[in-house]
């Protein structure tokens, strides 16, 4: 075995040790933040997949990620059905949702991609805010209980983290596989220089419709998860406001990786919460961190803004 | 009422709204149609000279000082976004700086004027209601029709008959090509960017009379300001005014006989024309 596997293989079992073990030492409301911070991951982790393997700046991952919510919500709340069999349903509306925006928004490219989603997002909003025989409106649906799935009650933070913590490691490993499929680096291929892929032969269009689809099918797996957290599904999931905290957490961890979006998951999860401690004016702190990450570190922690990725290039180097 | 005259009041109602979204709209389209930057903080702006507008009419001021003042001030904080804008390169960057910088501006104005609905009030004169040829319809809705066709009419005058308007569309067209024959391209952006600006705070100062500002109006007029540019079509002027009249109509009518469900038929409309015309109905093909 290699020195490069090895210092891999090193960083990989400290973050097993410390994620699984979380619950033994740390507080309860530790876990629930980094429950929190893992969702988000997954939510920066699908709009990375957008935005920095295919180029295209998507505000609307947060509709996928309420829809499921409310097919979870509405189905428990309205329809008494158990939460087991809305799982495939939840994730299905997510995915269906991400096919009828994708179509549309697949017209445009780049700036006018993220208008386009930013559109659709915002009529998604109105939709779900205005549609109150179906949504409950502004309040939206509140006291979802928590589900027990396959026998496991997930009504204490412990369990509930734990799902949570096992479905962000099948999410980043599906998502890796993807990213280094024959897929996956078309893809890359056609975000550097799309012209060249279609004259090579790609349908740039469908690869770059196909990882909508996908993008939203785990947005949909992440809003599952935070209705779950939550018990609430109300407009706000899908608010701009919401999308912002997305944006913010690939942008911090660096949009160029899957691994970033984790990290800027779980950074902001707890920045937010140490925010909405110190002070009540929480929004005008998130816009000033967004504004200073925009300015000052545009490509994230792990892209190379405080040399994190580098020193661990080196590292391996070293060792190899 | 009779339904002849309903349908008349629900069309001056659309066009009447049009107007409004007109004036928030060319501006937002002028800006992302030279810059490349959807101004996420553009609907704030609309709500923040509502609130200076409230505010200077509650302090003993008159109507048209209240209005003067709500413009001047989201000019003057337009003019404060492009100089921070500017020190970040790149469309899609600055675009997401807007959104920051319209979250901060958004929430400060929640903290300092609270969440409660706010209303300008209008001068008794434009109060009156006005009956023309049998319609009756209150004056200050005729108002802002004529002022948005005032507004229309001066812009249509600036890019058509002066030199600055020739080269901000010369700018829309082709912008390395108007930088490379040496005009300030970055005094040209902060020019727009201001004059954008100033026409969504003038539409918020005159729309605080008839729909209350307050917390999530600056949503809603985003999501209205969007739709009306991508239907019209980025960077063009006239496509803003039709995207203005389908969409204040399709929410006029839509929300008397659809009631909750108004926003599919918004959504529907932007659907079809898309279908038909991907780049809006006075849109240019994107190189």
């Amino acid at each position: 075995m290699n020195n490069i596997n090895r210092s891999i293989i090193i960083i990989i079992a400290v973050l097993a040790i410390v994620g699984l073990s979380l619950p033994v030492w740390s507080s309860t409301f530790t876990v629930q933040l980094a429950t929190r911070g893992l969702i988000l991951g997954v939510l920066a982790m699908s709009f990375s997949l957008l935005a920095g393997y295919a180029d295209m700046t998507s505000l609307a991952q947060m509709s996928f990620a309420a829809i499921a919510g409310y097919v979870v919500g509405i189905g428990v709340m309205h329809y008494g059905l158990a939460h087991t069999t809305l799982i495939i349903p939840a994730i299905l509306a997510a995915t269906i949702l991400a096919a009828i925006f994708g179509w549309i928004a697949i017209r445009a490219t780049k700036i006018y991609f993220l208008m386009m989603t930013l559109a659709l997002a915002q009529l998604f909003f109105g939709i779900v805010f205005q549609w109150v025989s179906l949504t409950e409106g502004y309040p939206g649906i509140t006291g979802i209980p928590r589900p027990t799935i396959f026998g496991i009650s997930l009504i204490e933070t412990p369990p509930l983290y734990y799902v949570t913590l096992f479905i962000t490691v099948i999410c980043y490993l599906l998502l890796r596989r993807l990213v280094k499929s024959p897929f996956g680096l078309v893809l890359q291929g056609i975000r550097d220089n799309p012209k060249r892929m279609a004259a090579l032969g790609f349908n740039v269009q469908m690869h770059r419709y196909l990882v909508i689809v996908v993008s939203g099918a785990f947005a949909g797996t992440a809003g599952i998860l935070m209705t779950y957290f939550t018990g609430v599904i109300s407009p706000t999931r899908a608010a701009l406001t919401s999308s912002i905290l997305v944006v913010m957490a690939a942008l911090v961890g660096g949009v160029s990786s899957l691994e970033g979006g984790l990290l800027g998951g779980i950074v902001i999860a707890f920045l937010m919460s140490i925010a909405s401690n110190l002070t009540s004016r929480y929004w005008t702190v998130v816009g000033t961190l967004f504004i200073l990450i925009v300015m000052f570190m545009p490509n994230g922690l792990l892209g190379g803004d405080l040399k994190l990725g580098e020193w661990f290039r080196k590292l391996r180097e070293k060792e190899g | 009422m009779s339904e002849f005259s309903d349908i008349l009041f629900k069309l001056a109602n659309g066009l009447t709204f049009a107007g409004l979204l007109f004036m928030i709209a060319s501006g937002f389209s002028l800006i992302f149609g030279l810059m490349r930057v959807v101004n996420m903080a553009h609907a704030v702006f609309y709500i923040l000279a509502g609130y200076v507008a409230w505010t200077v009419q509650e302090a003993g001021s008159s109507w048209i000082i209240a209005i003067i003042a709500g413009t001047v001030a989201v000019a003057f904080t337009a003019l404060l976004v492009e100089l921070l804008v500017r020190r970040v390169k790149g469309d899609l960057p600055q675009t997401l700086l807007t959104l920051g910088i319209g979250i901060v501006i958004a929430d400060l104005s929640l903290w300092y004027w609270g969440g409660g609905p706010r209303t300008i009030d209008a001068p008794d004169l434009l109060r009156q209601p006005v009956t023309i040829a049998g319609f009756t319809y209150p004056g200050y809705r005729y108002f802002v029709l004529i002022l948005a066709l005032l507004v229309g009419l001066g812009l249509w005058l600036l890019l058509t008959r002066t030199q600055i308007g020739r080269i901000i569309r010369a700018g829309v067209d082709n912008r390395p090509m108007v930088s490379a024959l040496g005009i300030n391209i970055d005094r040209l952006f902060t020019l727009v960017f201001v004059l954008g600006g100033s026409l969504t705070g003038l539409a918020g100062a005159i729309g605080g009379s008839y729909l209350a500002i307050g917390p999530g109006k600056d949503l809603e007029i985003l999501l209205f300001a969007l739709v009306v540019v991508i239907i019209g079509g980025l960077g063009s002027v006239p496509g803003s005014a039709a995207g203005a009249i389908i969409v204040g109509l399709v929410d006029s009518f839509g929300r008397s006989y659809f009631s909750e469900l108004a926003i599919f038929l918004l959504s529907g409309t932007l659907l079809v024309i898309l279908g038909f015309r991907p780049e809006g109905l006075f849109g240019k093909k994107e190189q």
